[in-house]
């Protein structure tokens, strides 16, 4: 076990650039997930943890020693970092337990100790009875704990998960969510965990980093990555979002057109600079024509019954339209005019991205 | 055949007495120092492409038996690969040849300029035919083998074209196969001998024949075997005729107009590793046991007083020799004139 | 579980570092020392011997100057163009139908139509040309005489003596190539595409068409390209076939240069350059036509699967599969063997004429064809194990980009097989016959001459097999501890068994048959099997020639089986696995 020291780490393909300078700290034995769309940067930072690849510039450190930087990469197999592929790379050629048993020999135990780790390693997955399988006779599934059985049998110091469930069902994708949280609290090894899907970020990792264009947008607990991005990316690649477009009025204060709202200002801007007021749907609140301040009126276009809430779709005029999540017993009907509220303290402004 | 058959067998016992008297009481006394030497040596690598296979193996397991403890290696190829292989080795200084048996005099005469062959007198060339005896007055190379090209005919033709000039026959239209100068230091000997004697009138005519243009004059014994041409020109004789003893539908015909006689020699490279053994293996092609061997293979001995197969000899044959003083340029100019008339 | 301490792992890792590079760097530069030694040295001489003048010894540019200017030379330049470019359709219009024929269909007899394709593989050309010689020379070929007999004709029905004729022979004996590679791409691709097409018809075209002909375009290109440098070296069938006739190609040219007096060894370097350009050419085209769309994969046979029913067109399909089969191997080795058993063949097939001597003789009486069978054997095994190891080598430093510049040693490893066997001859001959160097006369310089001769197949092998495998399990094996060479000794190897197996026999076969390139290099002790055949060729035995020959197939089919057979043993758990194991 041990923290993760990223500093200014850059990766370049010709022209293109991969990664642009990020920083991140991850402290001893936290799950941190890397998260963002395909091209973000994660994947090339998975890759430069694990040694497969060299930094352009800045440096990796574990444990305050570097691990790769420009002039000088530690081979993948002297780092003590295990990684689960995507694919899962299970060795077709030997069985689940010689999968998992084959750092173990690369270690020279004595048998005895080989043996224990190898059976402790396949009972953390819960893969005990299957040992003498061969991996096309497991599902994707068994084969995911496979690979994962197989990076932890080491005790590496450091876990590295890319897109581990990407190629599972639904189904099994839930409740291996939750494995990986078990098996890391049960642990308690620092683990980066590089996904595209935020439901498994938010479910499993004890921080998030969200990447975007090879720079770290926002790293914070689930929590503050949902509630306060910090930057309208993040508040749109998180959960359901609504982006306003309009400018900023003076401090707190977002104008739409001329109508003022008030919102929390995420990042320091001057007046009158283009800007975005970002909104969750489940924040934005069906009220009555009376109610004042923060309020806008429009005409709902869409409404979809989805069990749990409503959808309701809401064309406030020249700014767009607006999704509102409401409770299932409201029922406004397309055409319907309607005022909705718009919570201060729900309501994010930011600078507009300049691209 | 059961005649020819018998005879042989007499022949082949006759060989064997001589050989064993041979080793009973050695040959000479200054076979005896080289054969020492050679001995000292240890091994002898020929390179030869005169003769075909099965003769110069028996010339080899001859020379073993009389002089064990050589080694002997035999690198039998076309004349011209183990003539190629030799400038390279030279070109490399690393020589492993000792005795070079090829069919082409430019190969010596090359050899000798730039003193890659040594010269010595060979200790019992004196049963040699006299007029292949001292053929360098250097005494560098020295005669290996006498090759004889003929005419060669299917045991179907019953009357064979008597003659060079009768080749040209209309019978004998499309029924011609002959192998290529390119490729053939025989055929190329053949076309010299031709032009000389005919000039260029006769390859013209004889491209009208439309011959079947092989690569070695062993390709006239094939095509004649499978019936694809029944008469071989600038055919090799005694080829033919062991294929004919085999048992083979073919048979020989010695022009009128001569046989030509195209002489396969023999040297030993100046930078031999084993020259005492080169020297040793050349005083052995002209002794009694090698003409026999040969007589025995249908080859013209190296003795006047070892017969030729069937009784011949070289004086019942009639044959012609090209001259050798430009023959360089001759034998260039006849493959351009082959090529211009003929493919 | 205990972790390692921070202190121990870090000074593991620095140390692990250094020793990474350091064995990286050793297998690196003993990589390219013997890629020099094998290719650069001799190809360097044989650029060298170009740019000097054959009389005189000096550095000229005349010989390339004389290549251009004179017609006799650019003719069988353009002949070996026009050869190989139909030698190439040719065996891709057999050999393609061919392979899908035996790999996805129902046709009867696919295992036997698998192993005489294969036995054509095993024959070299020469041999079977002298086989077709036999059958179709236009006065007295077997067929042409049948002919003649049942039609009462005056004309002979095929003249082999013909542009035509040698086409169709290089043809037959280059389609194994295409046949090997397309049906190893069709067995790795998935059932399920071709599913719709259960009929005949144009529901079936339009699959080929469609789906089929995409996924194998790869294999279908390569081997392409491969016949068509096969019908710009091969030797023997154009010399024996087209020679009598008057036409030159460039090989046949060649050796032309080899009988000049004094031989013309030069500019027969300089006149194999233009065949380097076009291959080159064609390499590069492959590549722009590609791109990186490449996934031919040689491995493991008879996936499990439906086939295609060809209900009707059995029949049709069956003859047209046993074009091969019939051509290439059971028409040829029947006049072959009769030869091989006549006391003397001239006297035709007659039973007073039969006899066992000829075989008696090669193996019991006969000293030389005893060692050179051995040798043979030998040779080709060793030097088809050394190939394959450098070629699996290469491909792995270069599908896995292990170093910048390695598409350069890949081009390096692929020159050597267009080069004209005899011209290579005289570029190891010049690189290892002079001290330091020196191995004149031994078994090395033939078995590295070998190893060079057919690095392009094994590398291109290799190459193949390894597209098969993700990467990721490799890097997976790295990320639990094991080092690059372990990982590639206990992972990448394993996963390529089957396929290196395949690989290896692809290379073994055709040094078995190879011939040019031992010419200059063999010694009494070292001769081998294909040149001594040529030798008694040469010498006009032919009834040796021909149980020689026969000698050679069995020899060399029997390790084929061998091979097969131990592949077979470890393969069946494996052909699951492997396509577990595919890219993704």
């Amino acid at each position: 076990m041990s923290d993760i020291d990223i500093r200014q780490l850059s990766k370049s393909y010709g022209a293109y650039h991969a990664l642009r300078s990020i920083d991140l700290r991850i402290p001893n034995g936290t799950l941190l997930a890397l998260l963002g769309p395909s091209g973000c940067g994660k994947s090339t930072t998975l890759q430069l943890l694990a040694g497969f690849d060299t930094p352009t510039g800045g440096e990796i450190r574990a444990d305050g020693e570097v691990l790769s930087s420009p002039q000088r990469v530690i081979p993948p197999e002297r780092r003590g970092i295990s990684l689960v592929f995507q694919n899962y790379a299970v060795w077709p050629h030997k069985t689940v337990a010689e999968n998992v048993a084959f750092g173990l020999q690369l270690r020279k135990l004595p048998r005895a100790e080989l043996d224990a780790r190898l059976a402790r390693a396949l009972d953390t997955v819960r893969l005990g009875a299957l040992g003498d399988r061969y991996p096309f006779e497991l599902s994707g599934g068994q084969q995911q704990r496979v690979a994962l059985a197989r990076a932890l049998a080491v005790e590496p110091r450091i876990l590295l998960l890319d897109e581990p469930l990407s190629n599972l069902d639904a189904h099994l994708r839930e409740e291996m969510r939750f494995e990986i949280r078990r098996v890391h609290d049960e642990l308690g090894i620092t683990t980066v965990y590089v996904t595209h899907d935020q439901g498994e970020a938010l479910v499993t990792a004890d921080q998030v980093a969200v990447m975007k264009g090879g720079i770290v947008q926002q790293l914070g607990t689930p929590e503050q990555i949902f509630e306060q991005p910090a930057n309208a990316f993040v508040a749109s690649f998180i959960g359901s979002n609504n982006e306003i477009a309009g400018t900023i009025g003076g401090p707190g204060s977002f104008l739409l057109g001329a109508q003022p709202i008030a919102g929390v200002e995420r990042a320091s801007g001057t007046t009158g600079q283009q800007a975005v007021l970002c909104i969750r749907p489940s924040r934005v609140e069906l009220c009555d024509a009376r109610a004042t301040g923060n309020v806008l009126d429009g005409v709902v276009k869409r409404s979809a019954y989805l069990g749990e809430y409503r959808d309701v779709l809401i064309e406030i005029g020249e700014a767009g339209t607006l999704r509102a999540f409401v409770a299932p017993d409201r029922r406004p009907q397309p055409g319907e005019r309607v005022r909705v509220r718009l919570p201060p303290e729900h309501c994010q402004i930011f600078p507009a991205p300049r691209d | 055949m059961t005649m020819l058959n018998r005879r042989h067998v007499l022949m082949a016992g006759a060989a064997g007495l001589v050989a064993t008297a041979w080793r009973i009481s050695p040959a000479s006394a200054a076979d005896d120092v080289l054969y020492a030497a050679a001995k000292k040596e240890g091994a002898l690598n020929l390179y030869w492409g005169s003769y075909e296979q099965k003769t110069i193996e028996d010339i080899r397991d001859a020379f073993k038996a009389k002089y064990p403890g050589i080694e002997v290696n035999l690198l039998r190829q076309a004349s011209q690969t183990v003539y190629t292989r030799l400038r390279l080795e030279i070109q490399n200084d690393a020589v492993q040849c000792d005795s070079l048996g090829t069919t082409n005099l430019l190969h010596y005469q090359e050899l000798k300029k730039i003193n890659a062959i040594q010269a010595f007198e060979p200790s019992n060339a004196g049963m040699l035919p006299a007029a292949f005896r001292t053929l360098d007055p250097d005494n560098t190379y020295h005669v290996g083998a006498i090759s004889l090209t003929t005419i060669n005919q299917s045991s179907k033709v019953t009357e064979p074209p008597k003659s060079w000039q009768a080749l040209l026959d209309a019978p004998w239209a499309g029924k011609i196969t002959t192998g290529s100068p390119a490729y053939s230091g025989d055929v190329a000997s053949w076309v010299v001998a031709i032009r000389k004697k005919y000039g260029d009138d006769y390859l013209k005519a004889f491209a009208k024949q439309k011959p079947k243009v092989g690569q070695s004059n062993v390709d006239t014994v094939t095509d004649i075997l499978s019936g694809e041409r029944t008469v071989g020109s600038g055919a090799p004789f005694s080829y033919s005729l062991a294929q004919k003893v085999a048992g083979n539908p073919i048979d020989v015909t010695i022009p009128e107009d001569d046989a030509i006689l195209n002489l396969g020699l023999t040297a030993v490279p100046t930078k031999a590793p084993h020259p005492n053994a080169g020297k040793l293996f050349t005083d052995f092609l002209y002794s009694v046991e090698v003409s026999q061997i040969l007589s025995r293979n249908f080859w013209p001995t190296l003795r006047t007083d070892v017969p030729w197969a069937e009784g011949r000899t070289l004086e019942s044959v009639k044959w012609y020799r090209n001259p050798v003083d430009n023959l360089a340029a001759e034998v260039a100019e006849g493959i351009a004139k082959w090529k211009e008339y003929i493919v | 579980m205990v972790p390692q301490s921070p202190s121990k792992a870090a000074g593991a890792a620095a140390l692990g570092y250094w020793r990474h590079h350091a064995v990286r760097g050793l297998v690196f530069v003993a990589l390219l020392a013997v890629l020099a030694l094998l290719v650069v040295h001799p190809l360097g001489w044989i650029v060298f011997n170009s740019l000097h003048d054959d009389d005189t010894g000096r550095w000229t540019l005349n010989n390339y100057g004389q290549i251009l200017r004179s017609a006799s030379l650019i003719a069988p330049l353009l002949n070996s163009l026009l050869l190989a470019t139909a030698v190439a359709v040719l065996s891709t219009l057999i050999g393609v139908p061919l392979a899908w024929l035996v790999a996805r269909t129902d046709l009867p007899g696919r295992g036997l139509i698998r192993v005489l394709t294969l036995a054509a593989f095993v024959t070299p050309s020469f041999i079977g040309a002298l086989g077709w010689i036999l059958l179709a020379a236009p006065n007295s070929g077997w067929l042409n005489v049948g002919w003649r007999w049942i039609t009462g004709a005056e004309n002979a029905l095929l003249d082999i003596y013909t542009m035509a004729g040698t086409v169709f022979v290089c043809a037959i004996y280059t389609v194994p190539y295409t046949f090997t590679m397309v049906s190893s791409a069709l067995e790795e691709m998935p059932v399920e595409l071709e599913d719709a097409a259960t009929t005949l018809g144009s529901g079936l075209l339009r699959t080929m068409r469609s789906v089929t002909i995409p996924l194998v375009m790869p294999a279908v290109l390569v081997s392409f390209i491969l016949s068509f440098i096969q019908g710009m070296t091969l030797f023997g069938v154009p010399a024996f076939l087209l020679t009598p006739g008057g036409t030159l190609v460039v090989t046949t040219k060649l050796a032309e240069f080899y009988q000049l007096f004094p031989p013309a060894l030069f500019l027969s370097a300089a006149y194999c350059m233009p065949l380097i350009a076009i291959t080159g050419a064609l390499f590069y085209a492959r590549r722009r036509i590609l791109g990186r769309r490449q996934f031919t994969t040689i491995g493991g046979k008879g996936r499990a699967g439906r086939r295609i029913r060809l209900g009707g067109w059995r029949v049709p399909a069956l003859a047209f599969a046993l074009i091969v089969p019939m051509t290439a191997v059971i028409l040829p080795y029947i006049a072959i063997v009769l030869v091989s058993l006549s006391r003397a063949w001239g006297r035709g097939p007659v039973p007073s004429n039969l006899t066992f001597h000829w075989y008696r003789w090669a193996i019991i009486e006969n000293g030389e064809t005893q060692r050179a069978i051995v040798n043979s054997l030998l040779y080709a095994g060793l030097a088809a194990s050394f190939c394959m190891l450098i070629g699996i080598l290469v491909a792995y430093i270069v599908e896995r980009r292990l170093v910048r510049g390695a598409s350069l040693i890949a081009a390096l490893v692929t020159i050597p097989i267009i080069i004209p066997g005899i011209v290579l001859s005289v570029g190891f001959f010049s690189a290892y016959t002079r001290p330091p160097l020196n191995f004149y006369g031994t078994a090395t310089i033939i078995i590295a001459a070998f190893v060079a001769t057919f690095l392009p197949i094994a590398y291109s092998q290799a190459g193949s097999i390894l597209k098969g495998i993700s990467p990721d399990l490799e890097r997976a094996a790295r990320s639990v501890g094991a080092s690059e060479g372990r990982t590639f000794a206990s992972i990448t190897v394993p996963l390529m068994r089957g396929g290196l197996v395949a690989g290896w026999l692809l290379v073994f076969i055709p040094i078995m048959r190879e011939l040019s390139v031992a010419i200059f290099l063999v010694s009494p002790k070292t001769n081998v099997m294909t040149t001594l055949i040529y030798n008694y060729k040469d010498g006009g035995n032919y009834e040796a020639v021909c149980a020689a020959s026969t000698l050679l197939l069995f020899g060399t089919l029997l390790v084929v089986l061998l091979a097969r057979v131990v592949a077979e043993g470890t393969a069946k758990r494996r052909r699951n696995a492997t396509s577990l194991g595919a890219a993704t």
